[in-house]
């Protein structure tokens, strides 16, 4: 840009920057992919899923009485079980809708209704009411608060604050600027420096040294930055590049190696770099993809496969699903591609799918071998089938409003009480955790269904 | 609802209103915005297909003000008077905005991407169906329009 040019943006960006922002929440309750993809009919079943949740939302905890009988379409039919739950009851300030408990179960970060602040609160498993145990306040931040991360080891929340100047002066920066707040687990809050930085993810993926984890320079990266764990350094790792095209984190691989993607209108690559940036060795999208983005879908616990997953990017043109092994790209197999519609997740480091026909397969990457695992999900329904995904060798999954968990290796499957269905979420391999309006239900799993 | 859709709400909103209320006025921007993200959240497989959610987002926000302003020309034409005046008597820079309000909808839209979102003429070519070459001719066009109403 020369000099007009630039007097030009500094005058537009102050006059579009100047527009009040109103706080209107997110219109749509609709459900859409994560690690729980939810499936089937999709909008509809989210819809229905929000309305009968809605319905369902009390300060009480749910009964297992109150449910209508289990009838999953598995191969095995749901049993009677008590379900063993934890009611987090939340201040009338604070929503559990965008709350998040820690990976571990032991905390929990909820933000105000109006984002004014964020809260982290500890789990007091020590009183006398186990299903409904106290929460103890460790920090707080104040806000605008624009979202919330855990470290995967729980040993911090993340918080972004948004911290963009509300005068409408020339030359204020086009875009909402954050910081970052680490709220420690010990109740320490630590400021990050800088304007680094928002985050889009909910667990923030150590590096496998466990000192480090992604940021983004702005909304939605223009460059790759870490952040140490103690909150006090970032590091640049990939500059933003001039050439035009868009650099963004994807992942860690076997060896320790940052894993990130750079997109060109036509072609684009993963790349992996050490922490000071080297480049190490650099892996092209199929070419018949064009620009697309890299996500990693799920992996090896040891990172020797990882499952991506190509977009477009703009618009709803999906690329494709490939196998990352090494630095190199394999094309899965037929069978497997065809059950992308209902996810990919892992089970004891083989690829974990559902196939056409509702049996629950793992695909060995190793051998190139498929087996039938005993846990049917879904077979015959026809009002629309979500899944939540797998924690270990319990699979959960919702059919029209309801919720179901089975073990893959009996094929047992249960009933289970979800309230809000496009709310659940996965902790660990036990735990699910169930963000209501005004609280949150965890659900120890493998105490009951085993 | 997957809580991503909260933090990505809450981060990519406000640049997003912004320039679809500086396109096409605060309760028309409101309904885009919002209308937006009711169609990237209708898109299964969202997270893992779209890499880079806020460029999605101004795409489709950008396309639905450059449709909004296209119907609106229409009826200004017919009823100048209708045309809004309400949030200029508080601009800022009033010149400025009166001018770009004079632009066609797709000028003021590529205005708003190259100087606001800070977007290459590819990427204000894939958003509003041009080609490059020509998105340097409507660029050229809408800067010596400004620069003559602002001299």
């Amino acid at each position: 840009m020369n000099y007009e040019d630039r007097e030009m943006q500094s005058r537009i960006r102050a006059l579009v920057d100047s527009r009040p922002v109103p706080a209107v929440p997110l219109r749509s309750r609709e459900s859409s992919g994560s690690w729980g993809m939810v499936l089937g009919v999709g909008v509809a079943l989210a819809l229905i899923g929000l309305l009968v949740g809605t319905q369902l939302r009390t300060r009480e905890p749910a009964t297992p009485a109150s449910q209508p009988p289990a009838t999953p379409t598995t191969s095995a039919p749901g049993a009677a079980v008590t379900v063993p739950t934890e009611r987090l009851v939340l201040p009338a300030d604070l929503t559990g809708r965008t709350a998040l408990a820690s990976p571990d179960g032991r905390f929990v970060g909820v933000m105000a209704r109006d984002r004014s602040r964020a809260v982290l609160y500890r789990v007091d498993r020590n009183g006398s009411s186990p299903d409904r145990p106290p929460l103890v306040q460790l920090a707080d931040v104040h806000g605008p608060i624009g979202a919330m991360s855990w470290l995967e080891d729980s040993s911090a929340l993340l918080v972004t604050v948004d911290t963009s100047p509300t005068a409408s002066a020339q030359g204020k920066p086009a875009r909402t600027i954050f910081r970052i707040d680490l709220i420690k687990t010990d109740g320490t809050v630590v400021r990050v420096p800088g304007d680094t930085s928002a985050f889009s993810t909910r667990r923030a993926l150590l590096s496998p040294d466990s000192q480090w984890f992604p940021v983004y320079g702005d909304c939605c990266g223009s460059s790759v930055r870490l952040l140490s764990r103690s909150g006090d350094q970032v590091r640049e790792v990939v500059p933003p590049p001039t050439d035009g095209s868009g650099v963004g984190f994807v992942g860690w691989d076997q060896t320790g190696l940052l894993l990130y993607q750079q997109i060109w209108p036509d072609h684009s690559a993963l790349t992996a770099v050490d922490l000071n940036g080297t480049i190490k060795y650099s892996v092209a999208a199929p070419q018949e993809f064009g620009g697309v983005g890299w996500n990693v879908v799920t992996a090896a616990s040891d990172r020797s496969w990882q499952v991506l997953a190509f977009g477009r990017g703009i618009g709803s043109d999906f690329a494709g699903y490939r196998l990352l092994v090494g630095n190199h790209l394999r094309v899965l197999p037929a069978e497997v591609e065809q059950a992308r519609d209902y996810g990919y997740f892992t089970l004891d480091d083989q690829l974990l799918y559902r196939a056409g026909d509702g049996s629950m397969r793992t695909y060995d990457i190793t051998a190139g071998t498929t087996r039938e695992l005993s846990l049917v999900v879904g077979r015959d329904a026809t009002t629309g089938l979500g899944v939540i995904g797998a924690l270990g060798h319990l699979f959960v999954w919702t059919e029209s409003t309801r919720g179901f968990v089975g073990d893959l290796a009996t094929g047992r499957a249960v009933d289970l009480p979800l309230q809000s269905p496009p709310y659940v979420d996965r902790l660990d391999d036990s735990r699910l955790a169930d963000y209501l309006d005004d609280g949150i239900v965890l659900f120890n799993l493998p105490a009951w269904v085993r | 609802m997957d809580l991503r859709w909260e933090q990505i709400y809450a981060e990519c909103r406000p640049p997003l209103y912004r320039a679809a209320a500086f396109l096409v006025g605060d309760a028309e921007g409101e309904e885009i915005v919002q209308d937006a993200f009711e169609r990237a959240m209708r898109q299964k497989d969202f997270f893992d297909e779209v890499a880079q959610p806020l460029a999605w987002l101004r795409t489709v926000v950008v396309r639905l003000a450059v449709s909004k302003l296209r119907r609106r020309t229409l009826w200004e034409r017919i009823f100048p008077l209708l045309e809004r005046h309400d949030t200029m008597a508080a601009s800022p820079d009033p010149d400025l905005e009166a001018a770009i309000r004079k632009l066609p909808p797709r000028q003021r839209a590529a205005i708003v991407l190259r100087y606001y979102f800070d977007a290459d003429y590819a990427e204000i070519a894939s958003t509003l169906g041009l080609s490059e070459a020509s998105i340097s001719k409507t660029l050229s066009r809408a800067r010596a329009v400004l620069k003559e109403d602002l001299a």
